[in-house]
């Protein structure tokens, strides 16, 4: 299983954020944009999550299941790890990542700085669909969102969906048969 | 009971069998359904001691997890929770290992084709290569 050059995928990457935007994007373009990438992504994370934990040992928890994507998945992706995880020991956890690698590159022109984060978080749906399909690939179900804390640092809020018990079925109103 | 043969299952995430094998290929064909059926519902009854074992240790190949007469079922877990399961008997116990090894490699490459989703018929390729891969080591 051979590597891609990391430009060659910066520019496809590029290329396809551009083909679902026009030159002018409205806030319900960026979203539906946004909802694309993820998509992308979440099939993505899936298939690499299993690459990458082929010859690794089992995850016991789900704590170690997000270390395993801050550390190794990262890593193998970006070249580097998550600058910072906190979590609130209720489901939900924080990623840091100060130089994004695919946000590095990018500076806002002069006239857009007010749509410059908008559109930073449009490039930082792909990575959110990273981790989410990585998630579900080891079990764990989950949404993801993203904001730009600065230029080409973002942060990833990731809410564990706890599995709801069965609810018991409630009496319905039989009224057809009148 | 088929002497010296073994059914090879894969059971996806979702509980569904994803592919099954049997090794050696199976001869008469009406004896071969009576007898599928006999063990493939050995092998359904061993995913429950699967499911319990699954969390006691964090080694993916958990070696014997049930036995049924002079059969053993031998069960393999990766990290996404999909479940190689092998019905067998005491002649073929060594290599088992290696052979789900082998056939871990071959489902990772499966899964990395974007052309395969998860539910759908394993391609003939796929069939191919464990069937390879168990007369190697079978």
């Amino acid at each position: 299983m051979s590597k891609v050059a990391e430009s060659c995928f910066s520019f496809l990457h590029m290329e396809v954020v551009n083909t679902l935007l026009s030159p002018t994007p409205t806030a319900e373009e960026l979203q539906h944009a946004g909802r694309r990438l993820e998509v992308i992504g979440y099939q993505v994370g899936e298939r690499l999550a299993e690459r990458y934990t082929k010859d690794r040992p089992r995850f016991a928890d789900t704590l170690e299941i997000i270390k395993f994507i801050c550390k190794d998945f990262w890593y193998e992706i970006y070249g580097k790890q998550i600058d910072k995880l906190q979590t609130n020991n209720r489901g939900v956890y924080m990623l840091q990542d100060n130089r994004h690698r695919l946000l590095v590159r990018c500076s806002p022109a002069a006239e857009r700085q007010s749509t410059a984060k908008q559109m930073g978080a449009t490039y930082g749906k792909f990575p959110c669909g990273l981790i989410r399909g990585a998630l579900c690939g080891l079990g764990v179900s989950s949404s993801v969102g993203v904001e730009m804390t600065d230029v080409s640092a973002c942060q990833f809020t990731v809410r564990i969906q706890m599995p709801q018990p069965p609810q018991p079925p409630t009496p319905q109103q039989d009224t057809s048969r009148e | 009971m088929p002497a010296g043969g073994c059914l090879f299952v894969i059971v996806g995430t979702d509980d569904k069998p994803i592919y099954q094998a049997e090794f050696p290929e199976a001869r008469s064909q009406r004896r071969e359904d009576t007898l599928h059926l006999n063990q493939l519902t050995v092998i359904h009854a061993a995913l429950d001691m699967v499911d319990e074992l699954v969390w006691g240790t964090q080694a993916m190949y958990l070696k014997q997890v049930d036995r049924f007469n002079d059969f053993y079922v031998s069960a393999f877990v990766t990290a996404s929770h999909a479940r190689f399961m092998l019905l067998h008997d005491a002649r073929n116990e060594d290599g088992v290992k290696q052979f789900f090894t082998d056939a871990y490699e071959a489902y990772v490459r499966l899964l990395m084709n974007p052309f395969f989703d998860s539910g759908a018929k394993v391609p003939a390729s796929f069939d191919q290569r464990i069937r390879l891969l168990g007369k190697k080591h079978f």
